[in-house]
């Protein structure tokens, strides 16, 4: 495997792979790390790393400020969106509704290895899409509001997107998107919820749930591949690398398990895609082409230009240098996100608003007021 | 910035309703992890640190003793306002109940208390 | 090594090419720009602060940069970045110095929870750290002007930094953002202070500022204990008055004033709690200098 990553990626991969190398940088590379990690939004998860070693009084303080701030604001973003939670289920109460908390809340919930210092500032719930009004009811009745939205976006969500429009307690101020699909339902990939819900694993009393190990893993690869646009989206990777790596050391056959019931929802393509990066970016322990065993994966062309691409995308670009390979990949994959996730006859409308909303940003505000 | 915090607080009783159920006597209330309220005293108003919420609350010694209370036992709203009015030693007006019930519904969206609905 | 010492050409070189690396308190920034009237200005402004070495971190990499608008292709704009992040949208180039102090501000709040951050000015006098929080018609900045011109040290006028643990306020020494009459006023009365030019046109009207005195700039490292909150209020016409303030509604006030209270969790209201406490909490309403002076001298002094 030829290492042609730029230095500065290096610089931050090392430090992720490797905290405890970290001890050994000078001030020069902690500054570049600290901006590297901070635009990654990866300063949080190194810190409780470094925090879980003792290693925070053995590096530079201003480095340690920093890291340790950065701490701070990511605990408290997940005390918000526990208390969010805890407030949902109560507001929910009497309708038990099972609830699949998502992401990185669920990450929490289950304490995986990925989740200290994770930054996350929503709450994500999946629920059977015959209950999303009740919930919807149910919530602003006790005190939510939809957020402040124009009535395109509105539009956008409702019938285009796979959610209501997020729900926001005036109070708490934390964004609580309530899902009924894991992807677009007019995209390309089509993933039927029922299979995940069937096999959701119970958390407490309250009607919490979060999805199986082998599920988790999966819905990562497809927030990953199918959903995000991959800009700077290496902390996803390293969720994904992460809980690879802790499922396999809890059951002897997770990997084997993860690529039947990927091959038994049609998940191959983001799967593949999402250990073939975790291996090259991250070295995870995942033997050479497990992938090869998926039923569904992506053709030869298109593997090798997201092989360029895709780090490109995932890595920050150099705070003062950007580089303009990385600009082009970048856009891309934007577009290639919004291709699998829309049809193209909406698409095209679809970004000229946006693109016309970005010259006029004027326009959104006097179309939300009305 | 900052927390979200009323000036009503500093007033005697605290008024927002946050629902349209009421409080109705079938139920009992009980204090939601009191032991763990950080609470500090400010010559008779006290600030309350929630721990579970990372919120700091403002109280007076009514608002207070409502917990406290709660804490001691499950109790009704009946119950409440029978204590409450002997100890600071009032004669209930008519409209007390209502804003003792109000105030409950209020600390039960903050997650200061709880309800337990008896069986009938 | 200061900035004043610094050629004219050798602090372009730095602010046009790697980046001009200067303390601020206890944080180091890295300026860059191009535009010729805002290094003319930082040369004078930024006088007394500072240089950093290249083998010390830099938490704070902030740019003045040219802008072309789709819609206004012909106006001279500028942008602040922040590691290559926009806050802000574009403003005319006049506005340079105003528009990259605001966003330094904003990094610092945005980035800094080590230590509590009150929206606030801080001064020091015998020793201890006089705290005057913002709120509405304070007219902090301006009253904080005031002081550092007589007897006051200058911590800063935006931020009141706690070490949340020792209690402690650290300086953080900065121009002070003068807006609309204060400008007029600070002139007349305090002929002494150096201002900026007066920058119209502002999201917060006329702008001009304050450089902060070389004796703030060379001691800002030392660090000085919290032991008088003072809530000021600028009312015309009205006497001067220096009133206590219950503890309770100082607490109410402060948690509110600080910028990441909430963030800082049980960590911030033991501080606060502990900060109230251990100062004398007063509310002072003025309309001119010299009795608030006075008035705040007398307090100072006890």
């Amino acid at each position: 495997m030829v290492d042609t990553r730029a230095d500065h990626h290096r610089l931050l991969l090392e430090a992720i792979v490797q905290p405890t190398s970290l001890t050994g940088y000078d001030n020069r590379q902690w500054e570049l790390l600290l901006r590297l990690a901070r635009r990654a939004r990866l300063s949080g998860y190194l810190a409780a790393k470094l925090e879980k070693d003792g290693l925070l009084d053995d590096i530079p303080m201003r480095a340690a400020n920093l890291l340790r701030s950065s701490l701070i604001q990511a605990r408290k973003q997940q005390q918000s969106v526990s208390w969010e939670l805890n407030r949902v289920m109560w507001a929910l109460g009497e309708h038990e509704i099972p609830v699949i908390v998502l992401k990185g809340m669920a990450y929490l919930l289950q304490d995986l290895p990925n989740a200290p210092g994770r930054m996350f500032a929503d709450l994500d719930l999946l629920v059977p899409k015959e209950d999303l009004g009740q919930i919807e009811s149910s919530l602003l009745k006790k005190g939510w509001r939809h957020h402040a939205l124009t009535s395109y976006d509105e539009h956008y969500y409702r019938e285009w997107s796979h959610e209501i429009p997020a729900l926001v307690h005036p109070e708490r101020n934390v964004e609580v998107d309530v899902h009924h699909t894991l992807s677009s339902p007019l995209g390309k990939l089509k993933i039927n919820p029922l299979p995940f819900r069937e096999a959701a694993v119970k958390v407490n009393d309250a009607g919490v749930y979060v999805l199986s190990p082998e599920d988790m893993v999966l819905h990562c690869a497809v927030n990953l591949f199918q959903n995000n646009e991959l800009a700077d989206d290496l902390r996803h990777l390293l969720d994904f690398h992460e809980m690879m790596l802790f499922f396999s050391s809890q059951q002897p056959f997770f990997q084997q398990k993860l690529i039947e019931r990927a091959n038994q929802l049609g998940l191959g393509n983001p799967l593949f895609y999402s250990l073939y990066f975790s291996r090259l970016l991250l070295r995870s322990a995942i033997p050479e082409d497990l992938e090869k065993q998926l039923d569904r994966q992506p053709g030869w062309f298109a593997q090798r230009v997201m092989h360029h691409c895709v780090p490109l995308a995932l890595l920050p670009q150099h705070p003062d240098h950007p580089s303009r390979m990385a600009g082009y990949a970048r856009v891309w994959l934007y577009w290639r996100s919004h291709w699998l996730r829309m049809p193209l006859y909406r698409l095209l409308p679809h970004l000229a608003y946006k693109f016309y909303l970005s010259v006029f940003p004027a326009r959104a505000e006097t179309s939300k007021q009305k | 910035m900052g927390f979200c915090f009323r000036k009503e607080h500093l007033a005697l009783f605290i008024f927002q309703v946050v629902s349209s159920d009421s409080a109705d006597r079938m139920n009992t209330w009980c204090s939601f992890r009191f032991s763990s309220l950080r609470i500090e005293n400010w010559d008779g108003e006290f600030t309350v640190f929630q721990p579970e919420s990372g919120k700091t609350h403002f109280l007076n010694e009514m608002g207070l003793k409502i917990l406290l209370i709660l804490d001691q036992a499950p109790t009704s709203l009946e119950a409440l306002c029978q204590e409450l009015s002997e100890y600071f030693t009032l004669s209930p007006a008519s409209a007390f109940s209502g804003q003792i019930a109000k105030t409950l519904l209020r600390y039960e969206a903050l997650g200061l208390i709880s309800r337990m609905k008896e069986n009938a | 090594m200061r900035v004043g010492q610094l050629s004219r050409d050798t602090f372009r070189t730095l602010l046009t090419g790697s980046g001009l690396r200067v303390k601020a308190g206890p944080f180091n920034l890295s300026i860059q720009t191009r535009l010729p009237h805002l290094i003319n200005q930082l040369h004078q402004m930024y006088a007394h602060y500072s240089l950093v070495n290249d083998t010390e971190i830099v938490e704070f990499h902030v740019r003045v940069i040219s802008r072309r608008s789709i819609r206004r292709p012909f106006a001279r704009l500028i942008q602040f970045e922040v590691d290559s992040r926009s806050p802000f949208p574009p403003v005319p180039a006049e506005q340079a110095l105003a528009t990259l102090e605001w966003g330094i501000n904003l990094a610092i709040a945005m980035r800094i929870n080590h230590l509590l951050l009150f929206h606030s000015a801080a001064v020091e006098r015998n020793g201890h750290v006089l705290l005057l929080p913002a709120w509405p018609g304070s007219g902090k900045t301006t009253l904080c002007t005031a002081l550092i011109h007589r007897d006051y040290r200058l911590f800063s006028d935006e931020f009141g930094l706690m070490d949340p643990q020792s209690g402690e306020f650290l300086p953080l020494p900065r121009l002070m953002p003068l807006k609309n009459q204060s400008i007029g006023v600070i002139r007349d009365h305090f002929p002494e202070a150096i201002l900026g030019p007066e920058i119209p046109g502002t999201l917060k009207g006329t702008v001009a500022h304050v450089r902060p005195p070389q004796e703030s700039s060379e001691r800002a490292d030392e660090t000085a204990k919290p032991r008088w909150i003072v809530f000021p209020k600028w009312s015309v016409g009205a006497a001067v008055r220096l009133e206590p303030l219950p503890r309770s509604e100082a607490f109410l006030l402060l948690a509110s004033n600080a910028f990441n209270y909430e963030v800082l969790g049980e960590t911030a209201f033991g501080a606060v709690t502990s900060l109230v406490r251990n100062c004398e909490c007063r509310k002072l309403v003025y309309s001119d200098f010299d009795s608030a002076l006075k008035a705040l001298d007398e307090l100072t002094d006890g």
